[in-house]
């Protein structure tokens, strides 16, 4: 589960700066949350773009933490020679005036989705690219909101786990504090990722990286003493979330069809 | 610089996905840099003209050996020797993922990749049919076996190309990147760890070329290299970063590993043709 922090660097410095040139962009957008995926996000595409490239958009909610704010203006500042912060309190909040529900899971992903509407938007007028801040755990387990915070043109941490992207980190000598905080999705106050999914980050990363990366058997697995309950619940979350992975499927009626026998590179001639 | 020396250019490049035209644009460019430098070859990565990640493009992108969109390759020849790699329209309408050999103005060998890997994240079977053929052929400094990426982790073609007498294997590929747990590229290893083992037991100079850019997000990882008959790698390219290499190979070492190791001569290809076939009985 090691990685080897700066040949990984090197790789994604390559890659994110391959990605966008090649399609006649210089420039990327990403949010920016004070935690650590973005923070690592922003300062692998400011190294490949450059300060004047990259703008991190700062997108609070009124229950947003003061902490993460105050952490992702600091990340900004370092990383980008401007950025934007857009408040959708009001925006969130008429919604939910004229379409009431109690259910947080809801609002937490309407928020999402309002940010990455947001972000797109800024894509298009400062002539971006979208980085996406999703790892391999969180891709893996489904936890994200589906064309919210999962939606993005160039996603440099998708192949790493929530582990591994605490090692790019120290590495990257990303300030202290990001490194140190309890990860959250921060869509409502005391929100924590583990306990919202009911398990912990590096007994998930293990389990994932044995059956995935590793090609071990589930026997295997439970043989070397994992508990039976969470690996079972690891497999059950990859399973059901396995649409959030994929593109929107097309009933295949013609003789040739898109994604299925209309097969062209997504880098087509760039 | 003596005949003893042979001056090799690594094109270590990145080609546009499927766009044959700016492709060529590039390759000339480079070549014309080749001959300014006084490199006796110039060597391009596999599916240099197209990219890599074609899947129905290959349809788009066949080209004939002969067509005349390749002239430029032929031309430039009389003043360089020119490997490059495309997708073949071969005959009866089959799709090769081949190697053209340019030399004195002269298409001087067509090789047709013959190990096509169709597991995990590739899937060249169903988009090309594998070659049928593999020979060497005299250059101006020695006889030259070619190989196409994954028929180099093939210890069988390599020594194929032993027995019929390479002194160069020039072995061209388009291998992605992965493995980030270790100092370099766990894939890298595995193609290093080949070139060590036959330019050392097979007395013969062995030339990598790999290419760099991503495509789909798949990375191809560069770090070209050249193995000397002394198995030591003598030079590589760095990994991720375009370029184009210039390596002198001291070509006496060739007679004199042949002369003190004599793996050739102690050979017995004959008792090794009957191993195989007791085997398939």
């Amino acid at each position: 589960m090691n990685i080897n922090p700066e040949l990984v660097e090197r790789t994604l410095i390559h890659f994110i700066r391959d990605e966008i040139t090649k399609f006649g962009f210089k420039k990327a957008v990403l949010g920016l949350s004070g935690g650590l995926d973005s923070t690592v996000a922003a300062y692998l595409t400011s190294k490949a773009l450059g300060k004047n490239n990259l703008i991190p958009l700062i997108i609070p909610y009124k229950s947003s933490s003061k902490k993460n704010m105050d952490d992702a203006i600091k990340v900004a500042k370092i990383v980008a020679e401007k950025h934007h912060i857009i408040n959708i309190t009001e925006q969130i909040d008429i919604y939910f005036k004229n379409n009431p529900t109690e259910e947080k899971l809801f609002i937490g992903n309407k928020i999402a989705r309002e940010r990455m509407s947001i972000i797109f938007d800024y894509s298009a007028r400062e002539k971006a690219m979208v980085i996406g801040t999703s790892n391999k755990t969180e891709l893996l387990l489904g936890y994200g909101t589906w064309f919210g915070d999962l939606a993005s043109s160039v996603n440099p941490l998708g192949d790493l786990y929530k582990t591994q992207v605490f090692q790019l980190a120290a590495h990257l000598k990303v300030p202290e504090q990001i490194i140190k905080k309890t990860p959250s999705a921060d869509l409502w106050p005391g929100q924590t990722d583990e306990e919202e999914m009911g398990i912990m980050y590096k007994i998930a990363d293990e389990i994932l990286y044995l059956i995935i990366d590793k090609r071990k058997s589930v026997k295997d697995i439970l043989d070397w003493g994992y508990d039976e309950d969470l690996v079972f619940k690891v497999l059950k979350m990859v399973k059901s979330s396995q649409f959030k992975r994929t593109m929107p499927i097309i009933a295949k009626l013609s003789h040739r069809t898109i994604g299925k026998d209309f097969l062209y590179p997504r880098d087509w001639g760039v | 610089m003596d005949d003893r020396y042979l001056k090799i250019a690594i094109a270590q490049y990145k080609p546009i996905l499927g766009d044959i035209k700016k492709n060529i644009e590039k390759h000339i460019k480079l070549i014309n840099k080749g001959i300014e430098d006084k490199a006796s070859v110039i060597i391009f990565p596999e599916l240099s003209l197209t990219g890599y990640l074609l899947k129905d493009l290959v349809y788009d992108l066949q080209l004939d050996k002969n067509s005349t969109v390749l002239e430029p390759f032929k031309e430039l020849s009389e003043k360089i020797d020119i490997v490059i790699g495309f997708v073949e329209k071969g005959e009866n309408r089959l799709i090769y993922n081949s190697l053209l050999y340019y030399s004195k103005g002269k298409l001087l060998s067509n090789y047709r990749k013959l190990r096509l890997p169709n597991f995990g994240m590739f899937e060249e079977k169903r988009f090309f049919k594998h070659g049928e053929d593999i020979s060497v052929f005299n250059t101006s400094y020695g006889k030259v076996g070619t190989l196409i990426c994954r028929d180099f982790l093939f210890p069988s073609l390599a020594y194929t190309l032993f027995y019929k007498g390479a002194d160069f294997i020039i072995s061209i590929s388009n291998s992605p990147l992965r493995g980030i747990e270790t100092k370099e590229y766990q894939s890298q290893a595995m193609w290093e760890d080949a070139g060590k083992v036959y330019s050392r037991f097979f007395s013969m100079n062995v030339v990598y070329v790999n290419r760099v850019g991503f495509e789909d997000g798949f990375g191809f990882a560069g770090g070209s290299f050249i193995a000397n008959p002394e198995g030591k790698i003598i030079f590589k390219a760095p990994f991720l970063e375009e370029g184009l290499y210039f390596t002198d190979i001291d070509l006496s070492l060739t007679d004199k590993a042949r002369s003190i190791y004599a793996y050739y001569r102690d050979e017995d290809f004959k008792q090794i043709k009957n191993f195989l076939n007791e085997g398939l009985k």
